[in-house]
């Protein structure tokens, strides 16, 4: 239907070539079959994608692909990719469209391009280290850390807790505030670009509500065929993700709590299961980062609080390390490129260092435990500060366009794809 | 020759278990009196073969007929005929054996009547005289582009002697003017320098090869082997005796004044493909704006420009979307930014071009979607604005451009390049828009003048790849003409067959019917009006012989009084008995076969049809259905090639005169007070054989249901 008068159309070449290099390598290959359309379970009936998406890209329609909500939609299950007759892997336009993005809203905007390539990207790990160079240099524990009442390792006298605090909010903060200024500018893009066919506004709340829900149970995920796998695994890291992000806030409530006192409970003696963890009253204490000294008892929650980080952190590593597995079947076609593997390796690392330090402090190897935590903390600035950046962004981003897809009831009914699940299982 | 009749029943393939063999040895015996019949289990075996080469040798015998498979199989097997011996086939495997239900009293009848009208035939046909004509066995090619360059130097190369003909001051034709060519060699995705001049050095340093420039065709007379032509070169006339021709006069470029919708003529900086190619050539390269002779930054194509629209050329010409790419690619070539869209309806890349597609796809700064072109204006700055409707990106688009590019087709040139001097006149027989016709699926290079052939675009558009290999089908054709018409054969359809048509000049009424009708205007007239025969540019199809309202035409080994004798040697049952006759007059070409086909699938068969293959529908003389009827035969069924625009006929025109010849059956019919539906003509193509026995029992039905002939008995 020829209903829209496109003004006239100026293909940005430039940016043909940012997705070329961006990891849809074999786009120009597409000839508009529209099988990836067909195919999709994610797309639908009023707004197919992602054939309108290739031949944008070929046509270098920057503010079209940039601002459309369906680059969004797609979780790259990879069916098109599999059923692709010419190999143009539409799967990795929409990846490349989604890396640009990033880089595109970004604030402000020399951030966004550092985060395009892998190397730079990693240049901006000395930031961290800096920082918490000069904290160990300012805190004296450069050479020399002391220990506590019983000799053990208490990461508090190494860096404390508080300084930690003190360097990380600020950032989280001003990382908070870009991811919204970007987003404004997002959604207003949307609006512009990819209006709502009909007035089938739902309320902003419900939609919001959906979307969580949505994600929750990946709703949407789970209808992609080639992918299964992918859902699983990735479903497994969000909730890690979201367990380790609460565990972490349980233990600000303990140390804060205490502090100003809202806190006071009775310690519970371990049971024997908490006994088989190596818990003991030291451990708990020192867990708290050496806060003990200034209260003799832990809230009787804490262990299971400590338990919870465990499963938490586990879910995310083995859904992480199965993530990367999946991204090495050659079967699914998938461009892996640099910039991919260094986000993977930026969780994963995250994940694994902060599960191995209980270890590594409780048997007191203290040529290894600090240098792990210290890389620990680095790879948790990078997830922190700069998410609004890198891939990680994509948790805004995504969430947001599903919002405004349920908004605008541009999503009204996704197909159901079963022969496509199916034949692609 | 004294004729010295010998008759041989097989009795293998399942034909001994449905007919009585030695019941029809008998018959033919008693009913015929032939000296010799036998009857054999396994006749196209060694022992068989020897029963009757030993009869030939021993008994004498030299006229043949054998009762067995269909006369399309197993020729090499019996392979008897020659200048002393005749050999015809009687069909009782396919179909008799195979389409009817064995040791049944109708299927007896009908095995008999096969072997009744097998001994007619052989008795009545005469073998032909071999007429070898004093030949001349060099070639004109005429027309110097890579079509007739190819032609000339492969039959130069076979021995040939070749005359090539160019009307130009150089040989080379279109090819001279290109910057690249598409390419020609795996893996086709790579665009070429052009090799032309190669070609023409080839050619012209060929000894087998005489070269004539600035040379037109002044006149062709005569016939395949003895053509006379007189050419015009360099303003002084000359006569030489040709064999065969081979013509491959090319195209032209459609007008694009025509085109003033899209923009030509209006606008300085629209151009067409050819100009393009041009302009690319002579620069080395670099496509400029007319307006001002500047590089072009951006650059769209508009496919289908005046083609496949019916208001221009309605049909496609094949390589304006190669043309297209490639010239997208001469752009990119010159500047890495700039841009070029192409608009297409389709993008055709046939076979292995294919490849020349995916690559130029790779390039980023080509903009390729399918659209249609809307408005067209010029800006202040001579830029070119294009609309585009309904474009692949969702709805229509502008495009800015500094120039604009219509990809238009290619018209042939005329095709009185030969200036026949043919009772039928003197152009080539073209179909469609201009290109020669030919319609002969497996040598589309045939023409409807025999030893002419056509090359090249001006009989379909093509590629100069498709070109160089037309034009070597077309010199092998052509000089198998000369040696088959040499030995006094004629060549396809009915490759080999030496029989040509006999006037008899006595019975001729000059009514010019013969000479009008022949496809292939092999008949020339006489003072009076009467036919003269040009032997060699006969096909022996005897559409002449069908037209014939006095029977005055005949061939050695088909005549009016063979098939008459056939048909009535039919036995036809008094009406009491109810069992009705009807005759099936199928064509050799597509009619007949596809009853062989029927029989092979054990298709099962009205019993009360007899076949008669004949020659061409356009080769049944109406007398025949007058005999039919009186013999008391109650329906006559023709079965004939497809005939009308989309025609399959292997003779053009054959089953088409026979539809228009059946309008005086219908008033035969009505004078002898019987019904029309009596006779009937059906289309038949050989993969209708499944229909087969539908169309003959539906017919038989139509028949059964009338009154049993009157004439039966008399």
């Amino acid at each position: 239907m020829s209903n829209t008068f496109l003004t006239e159309i100026e293909p940005n070449l430039g940016f043909v070539r940012d997705l070329l290099e961006g990891g849809a390598a074999s786009l120009e290959s597409c000839y508009q079959c529209a099988t990836c359309s067909t195919v999709c379970p994610l797309s639908s009936d009023g707004n197919p994608f992602p054939r309108k998406e290739m031949i944008w890209a070929q046509w270098g329609q920057m503010d079209k692909l940039i601002n459309n909500p369906d680059v969004w939609l797609c979780h790259q299950c990879n069916d098109c990719v599999t059923y692709c007759p010419r190999d143009a892997k539409p799967g990795d336009l929409m990846a490349a469209v989604r890396k640009f993005s990033f880089g595109h809203f970004a604030t402000p905007g020399f951030m966004g391009k550092i985060f395009q390539k892998a190397i730079t990207q990693l240049y901006l790990l000395a930031v961290p280290v800096i920082i918490l160079f000069l904290a160990l240099i300012f805190n004296n524990s450069l050479t020399n850390v002391p220990r506590g009442v019983n000799g053990e390792i208490v990461f508090d006298f190494f860096i404390p807790t508080i300084t930690i605090d003190l360097i990380f909010i600020p950032f989280a903060l001003f990382a908070v505030f870009a991811i919204v200024l970007s987003l404004r500018r997002f959604w207003g893009g949307l609006k512009e670009h990819a209006p709502p066919a009909k007035d089938s506004k739902k309320s902003i709340v419900s939609s919001i509500i959906k979307t969580v829900m949505d994600i929750a149970f990946h709703t949407r995920f789970k209808k992609c065929g080639t992918n299964k796998d992918r859902s699983i695994a990735h479903a497994m890291v969000l909730w890690g993700f979201v367990g380790l992000f609460i565990t972490t806030n349980i233990g600000f409530v303990y140390i804060y709590g205490y502090l100003v006192g809202i806190l006071d409970q009775p310690y519970a003696p371990p049971s024997t299961l908490l006994d088989t963890l190596s818990f003991s009253v030291a451990d708990a204490n020192n867990a708290m980062g050496g806060l003990a000294s200034h209260h003799p008892q832990l809230h009787y929650t804490a262990p299971y609080a400590k338990l919870f980080g465990y499963f938490s952190a586990f879910l995310f590593i083995v859904g992480g390390i199965n993530l990367m597995i999946n991204r090495m079947k050659t079967k699914l076609k998938t461009t892996n490129t640099t910039y991919d593997w260094v986000f993977m390796m930026m969780l994963l690392l995250t994940g694994l260092t902060g599960a191995i330090s209980p270890w590594l402090r409780g048997h007191q190897w203290a040529a290894l435990a600090y240098p792990n935590y210290f890389i620990h903390l680095v790879f948790v600035f990078y997830i922190i500060a700069y998410l609004p950046y890198s891939k990680l962004a994509h948790m805004a981003y995504r969430f947001t366009a599903m919002v405004y897809s349920t908004y605008t009831g541009r999503d009204a009914e996704i197909i159901l794809s079963e022969e496509a699940s199916n034949k692609a299982a | 020759m004294e004729k010295k009749q010998g008759v041989y029943i097989c009795s293998g393939c399942g034909i001994g278990d449905s007919l009585d063999t030695e019941k029809m040895v008998n018959l033919a015996k008693e009913e015929f009196k032939v000296p010799v019949c036998k009857s054999h289990s396994f006749l196209c075996g060694e022992e068989g073969v020897k029963l009757i080469k030993d009869d030939m040798s021993s008994e004498g015998i030299n006229t043949i007929t054998i009762a067995a498979c269909s006369p399309r199989v197993n020729t090499e097997i019996f392979n008897f005929a020659s200048s002393d011996v005749i050999l015809e086939r009687a069909n009782i495997r396919e179909h008799v054996t195979w389409v009817q239900p064995p040791k049944d009293e109708n299927t007896q009848m009908l095995g008999e009547d096969y072997l009744r009208m097998g001994i007619i035939r052989a008795s009545k046909s005469d073998y032909p005289d071999l007429e070898t004509t004093t030949e001349n066995k060099s070639l004109m090619v005429v027309g110097g582009g890579i079509t007739g360059l190819t032609s000339a130097f492969e039959a130069a190369e076979t021995g040939y002697k070749v005359t090539l003909i160019e009307k130009g001051d150089q040989l080379g034709g279109f090819a001279k003017k290109l910057y690249k060519q598409l390419p020609m060699a795996y893996p086709y995705n790579k665009l070429e320098q052009p090799d032309i001049q190669d070609k023409v050095k080839q050619v012209e340093s060929h000894s087998n090869i005489k070269v004539l420039l600035n040379a037109e065709i002044e006149k062709v007379s005569g016939m395949p082997g003895e053509f006379d032509v007189k050419v015009k070169a360099n303003g002084s006339s000359e006569d030489m005796k040709v064999g065969a021709f081979v013509v491959a006069t090319g195209w032209k470029p459609y007008d694009a004044n025509k085109l003033d919708h899209l923009g030509y003529g209006k606008y300085s900086n629209v151009i067409t493909n050819v100009q393009l190619e041009e302009m690319a050539s002579k620069s080395n390269g670099k496509i400029t704006r007319p307006s001002d002779g500047k590089e072009v930054k951006s650059v769209a194509f508009i496919q289908c420009a005046g083609s496949r629209d019916e208001n221009h050329l309605p049909y496609c010409s094949s390589v304006c979307c190669m043309t297209s790419l490639k010239h997208a690619s001469y752009v990119r070539e010159m500047d890495s930014d700039a841009k070029a869209y192409i608009i297409y309806q389709d993008m055709i890349t046939p076979a292995q071009h294919e490849n020349l597609y995916k690559e130029v796809q790779k390039d980023e700064g080509i903009f390729l979607t399918k659209g249609d072109p809307g408005a067209i204006t010029e800006n202040s700055d001579k830029s070119i604005t294009l609309e585009v409707k309904d474009s692949l990106l969702g709805g229509d688009i502008k495009l800015k451009v500094d120039l604009l590019v219509l990809a238009t087709g290619m018209v042939p040139n005329s095709p009185d390049a030969l200036k026949l001097d043919y009772r039928q006149g003197d152009e080539l027989p073209t179909l469609n828009w201009g290109f020669t016709d030919s319609h002969y699926i497996c040598f589309p290079y045939e023409t409807q003048r025999t030893g002419i052939y056509t090359a090249g675009v001006t009989r379909q558009p093509m590629t100069m790849g498709q070109s160089a290999q037309d034009a070597t089908g077309a010199a092998l054709k052509a000089i198998q003409t000369l040696e088959m018409k040499g030995r006094g054969e004629t060549v396809h359809p009915r490759s080999g067959d030496s029989s040509l048509p006999i006037i008899n000049y006595n019975i001729c009424t000059s009514c010019k019917r013969c000479t009008e009708e022949c496809p292939f205007s092999a008949l020339e007239e006489n003072e009076q009006g009467g036919p003269i025969a040009n032997p060699n540019r006969c096909r022996s199809c005897g559409i002449c012989f069908g037209a014939c309202p006095v029977r005055a035409i005949n061939f050695k080994n088909y005549s009016m009084d063979m098939i008459a004798s056939m048909i009535k040697g039919i036995e036809v049952p008094d009406e009491e008995e109810e069992k009705p006759r009807i005759v099936a007059l199928f064509c050799e070409n597509d009619a007949y076969p596809a009853l062989d086909i029927a029989g092979i699938n054990r298709l099962k068969i009205n019993p009360y049809v007899r076949v008669i293959p004949v020659r061409c529908l356009g080769s049944v003389n109406v007398s025949w259905i007058n005999d039919a009827l009186n013999s008391g035969i109650d329906g006559i069924l023709l079965g004939g090639c497809r005939y009308g625009e989309d025609y399959q006929c292997h003779f053009i025109t054959g089953s088409e005169l026979a539809s228009k010849r059946m309008v005086n059956v219908k008033e035969t019919l009505k004078s002898m007070m019987l019904e029309e539906e009596r006779v009937q003509q059906v289309e038949v193509t050989l993969n209708d054989y499944d229909k087969i026995p539908q169309i003959i029992n539906d017919f038989a039905e139509t028949v059964t249901a009338l009154e049993p002939n009157p004439f039966k008995g008399f």
